[in-house]
């Protein structure tokens, strides 16, 4: 957490904030690539019925990956709650677009995190292959 | 927040003189020299009307199809026409109608409606209209002598490679609309940096036209969408020039490979041309309504979070493919996460006329009233196939036909012409008749819906679509006859529309008929040559009717920037969250060599379509030094003092670094060029999934000595850029030595491949590596050029220490094209020793 927020820090102001805002849709894509990358090499390479801990290989990847995915995202919110301390005292037309952006970034985050746990719920229902 | 909390920022009355400057400056050309316009009013209107010439011409094919598809085995016309027809009616009206309608109204409307004069790149929107307009008469055109393309507007291979389709049919769509597709991504770099960077003084974020957050996730989905199509557009053309097999599976191909890349920019495309017109419904609904948008975050969040979802469905267009159950089922479960924005919006739309007081039975609300309609029952049939056990039933049947009309139709012709109607008076001096349009809007409704219900029924009769006949014992005759007289009905309601444009339509550039709608948004503010007389600042999403005395401030000149105070055209450049005026954008009048280059750029793609490479070859350089000659005029340099813009503001004529919108358009630019490779590095990825018997073993490889030189080279090559950018007077003795170094890493890394005997041929992976080499050649030959170029602007002195934006440019592309380079490097080299 700390050394992405000093990441963060030494973007341009604009490039910060909108990769904060996008964050949660980018997490949202780099899953649904990493579970799609999984599933199809796993079928191509025919390890699909390997199983680890009594669980197949594919749905005990995707569901480290589900929450390593929604702990980004949960990450995010915490970064928000902090920097909502600092816009705290601020009232002027800044502190609007602010509060714009903070409040769009979390929806976001939370319509990703929606699409995050519906995309992977399918790997225990579904066989892999087939 | 009242207007009386402000001081306006020009409060003495203005000289008389001022206002004529104005006009003058902005004035269009005559004559001839029209052809040379490029205020955003005008390019705006030409690009309007030829994507409804494209419309118009792509249904005239829809009526010929519906006509040989009236009655059963039908003799008007054989399968070879019938192909052409299907295919270009779909093509035209996806890339020539669809994509440049939205983009010609954002063009038309962005500038007004952020309150500023033009586009920060007019002479690039006249480029990109010119290229657009003769491009694409010139490919509708093939159709009159057998040489349109037959394969359907996805083009799957193998039927389009060499093999089965060897004409030039294919390429015309291949390199025409490939061709086109680069206009397209230069008005989305022009509608994000507008967007972003030219908005009225006090226009935050959180107060920007619903239309304007429409248009910049258009304009995002264009940059990373179209580079997609735009990578497969060459590998196919590749493919069938000199049979590199990318989807040739006896040679370690795979034709499913073109599915991925089409369908990832395809299934985006639909909301590309969806999210722009749902963005006018949710400008038109308030008007109508006299209500401002129930839920506008709610909103401009849905508008963001489809923007990214629908890059998650690519899959949805491939069910019937093969592809593993588990990842079906990932792009079903994406399926349905799209739905959630999409019902936000529509549940905005139905809130916001529930909350209206009185409701406007105007036309434009009538379009949108066909449009909830339409597209809602589209949406419904769009959740049942991505439904997988019914998508398998209703493949590439009649109801797949029936559902991607109802979406896009629905989704886009009727807001369409709701925006035509609603906007009319902003651009004629006269409104359109509400008498004709309401027997347009009726006629429209009702043939859409005789025409494309019945298909549901048809397909899941079981007629398949693309067929150019069936046989009577079918029992498809009466539905197909239904289909057809609703096509003519929907064709009579276009007519009277055109009746309608005829009589009334009387576009002027200057003055229009006014805000008759009584709407809030800036486009309504009283208008000429200029755009708004002063610009304003803004407190509200409707600002016109939250500052009632706006109106009158502006056309007296009271706000921000009321003349022309360097004596060029100009507009405020503003700070990209916050709207903070910061400096005065100079730009470019009327001028031929954009639409020379235009000109040049459609001979160079069209004649090489033909395969005739020196007429080709001459139109690309024409083409070349016409831009030259444009770019030569460009980067001004500190030309002027810093000019007061009112209330004490004094802002800069020139910056450059991060803060520039040449910069800013740059880095845009690098974002295409890096979704083109992103795209390549998947195909290979890809590649290797399917054909792991293509890749050599390890030891086949090049040795490590030319990858780590080639790598050398490119970081020097940069080292040397930067050494430059921080002491330019070192520029006219490196740089020649810097243009060298990316080239010969090329070179040291084409002739290690070489070496091992692979060639491009023979198979896919020798296809692979050859096609990232050749991307990595297009740019170096890019920075090549560049970098002579900032040469001879030293030369000239037209570039020093402070006038460096040419410069700055060249520096990104190059740091840009060595990252490239590099990851080329370690996908080439360092994974097939990973996992060989």
């Amino acid at each position: 957490m700390g050394i992405s927020l000093r990441i963060l820090s030494r973007l341009s102001p604009f490039t910060r904030d909108f990769l904060l805002m996008f964050s949660g849709p980018l997490i949202w894509a780099a899953h649904l690539l990493a579970i799609y990358v999984l599933a199809a090499l796993a079928c191509a390479r025919g390890f699909a019925h390997v199983e680890w801990l009594g669980i197949g290989v594919v749905p005990l990847w995707i569901g480290i990956l589900s929450v390593a995915a929604l702990a980004g995202i949960a990450g995010i919110a915490i970064i928000l709650c902090r920097t909502n301390d600092r816009l705290q005292d601020r009232r002027d037309d800044a502190a609007g677009s602010q509060d714009f952006m903070r409040w769009t970034t979390l929806t976001l985050a939370g319509i990703s995190a929606v699409a995050i746990v519906w995309e992977a719920a399918p790997a225990y229902m579904v066989p892999v292959c087939g | 927040m009242d207007e009386q909390h402000f001081s306006l920022p020009n409060s003495a009355p203005r000289p008389e003189a001022e206002l004529e400057q104005l006009k003058k400056i902005w004035q269009p050309p005559s004559g001839l020299r029209f052809l040379t316009v490029v205020n955003n009013t005008y390019i705006g209107l030409l690009y309007v009307g030829t994507a409804l010439l494209f419309f118009l011409l792509a249904g005239v094919l829809a009526l010929l199809m519906r006509t040989q598809l009236a009655v059963p085995d039908n003799d008007l016309m054989n399968y070879q026409t019938y192909n052409q027809l299907f295919t270009m009616h779909g093509t035209v009206m996806m890339f020539l109608f669809a994509v440049p309608a939205v983009e010609a109204m954002g063009i038309l409307l962005l500038p007004n409606m952020l309150a500023a004069r033009d586009l920060p790149f007019p002479r690039l929107s006249a480029y990109a209209y010119w290229a657009y307009a003769v491009g694409g008469l010139v490919f509708f055109g093939s159709l009159f002598f057998g040489l349109a393309p037959q394969g359907g507007w996805f083009m799957y291979p193998p039927l389009t490679s060499y093999e089965y389709s060897p004409g030039h049919n294919a390429d015309f769509w291949l390199l025409g609309i490939g061709f086109i597709e680069i206009s397209a991504i230069a008005g989305a770099i022009e509608i994000v940096v507008g967007v972003l960077r030219t908005r009225a003084p006090g226009m935050t974020l959180d107060k920007m036209p619903v239309y304007a957050w429409g248009m910049l996730v258009f304009a995002g989905m264009i940059i990373f969408a179209f580079p997609a199509v735009i990578l497969g557009t060459i590998l196919l053309e590749v493919e069938r020039s000199f049979h590199w097999p990318f989807f040739v599976a006896a040679k370690g191909g795979d034709p499913l490979l073109w599915q991925h890349l089409f369908w990832f920019f395809g299934h985006p495309e639909v909301y590309i041309i969806f999210l722009p017109a749902a963005a006018m419904v949710s400008m038109i609904i308030p008007a109508m309504t006299r209500t401002p948008l129930v839920g506008y975050r709610l909103v401009v969040l849905a508008l963001i979070a489809t923007g990214f979802l629908s890059f998650g469905l690519w899959v949805h267009h491939m069910f019937a493919t093969g592809i593993p159950r588990l990842s079906l089922g990932f792009f079903t479960a994406a399926s349905m996460a799209v739905a959630i924005p999409s019902g936000i919006q529509v549940f905005a739309w139905i809130a916001t006329l529930a909350a209206a007081k009185k409701l406007q039975w105007k036309v434009p609300m009538l379009f949108v009233l066909g449009f909830l309609f339409i597209f809602t029952l589209g949406g419904l049939t769009g959740v049942m196939v991505a439904v997988v056990p019914f998508d398998w039933q209703a493949h590439d049947t009649y109801f797949v036909v029936a559902h991607l009309h109802y979406v896009l139709f629905g989704g886009m012709v009727f807001p369409l012409f709701a925006a035509f109607y609603y906007w009319a008076p902003f651009v004629s001096a006269k409104p359109l008749s509400k008498r004709l349009g309401r027997w347009t809007c009726a006629l429209m409704f009702v043939g859409f819906n005789v025409a494309f219900f019945p298909m549901h029924i048809t397909g899941l009769a079981g007629m398949p679509r693309r067929v150019y006949t069936y046989a009577e014992a079918s029992g498809w005759g009466s539905l197909n006859m239904l289909s057809t007289v609703g096509a003519f009905i929907i064709a009579a309601g276009v007519l009277v529309f055109l009746v309608d444009l005829v009589l009334n339509f009387r576009p002027t550039g200057g003055k229009n008929a006014g805000n008759v709608w009584n709407a809030g948004t800036l486009e309504w503010l009283p208008n000429d040559y200029y755009g708004a007389r002063s610009i304003p600042i803004v407190n509200s999403v409707e600002p016109l009717w939250d500052q009632p005395d706006m109106v009158k401030n502006v056309e007296d000149g009271r706000y921000y920037l009321p003349g022309a105070p360097t004596g060029w055209r100009e507009t405020i450049v503003t700070s990209p969250v916050e709207a903070k005026p910061q400096y005065v954008l100079q730009m470019p009048g009327p001028s031929w060599p954009p639409v020379l280059a235009a000109f040049g750029t459609a001979a160079f793609f069209l004649l090489l379509t033909v395969k005739l490479v020196v007429p080709a070859a001459i139109g690309g350089v024409f083409a070349l030094v016409m831009v030259l000659w444009w770019l030569w005029s460009t980067d001004p340099g500190p030309s002027h003092e810093p000019v007061n813009i009112g209330g004490g503001l004094r802002l800069p004529v020139y910056v450059t670094g991060a803060s520039s919108h040449s910069w800013w358009a740059m880095v845009v630019l690098i974002l295409v060029s890096g979704s083109i490779f992103g795209s390549l590095v998947f195909s290979y990825l890809f590649l290797w999934t399917v054909s792991p018997e293509a890749w050599p073993a390890a030891d086949a490889l090049p040795s490590a000595f030319w990858p780590i030189l080639s790598a050398a080279l490119l970081a020097a090559g940069s080292a040397l850029i930067a050494v430059i950018g921080r002491r330019m007077k070192l520029l006219p003795l490196l740089m020649p030595i810097a243009v060298v170094l990316p080239a010969a890493a090329l070179a040291a890394e084409l002739y290690g491949h070489w070496q091992t005997g692979l060639r491009p041929a023979d198979s896919a992976y020798g296809a692979a590596v050859c096609t990232i080499a050749g991307l990595q050649g297009t740019f170096v030959a890019i920075l090549v050029m560049m970098g002579l170029y900032c040469v001879a602007r030293v030369a000239a002195g037209l570039l020093d220490a402070t006038r460096r934006a040419s410069f700055d440019n060249t520096m990104l592309l190059w740091h840009y094209t060595t990252a490239q380079g590099a990851i080329g490097l370690v996908l080439v080299h360092l994974f097939p020793r990973m996992v060989g």
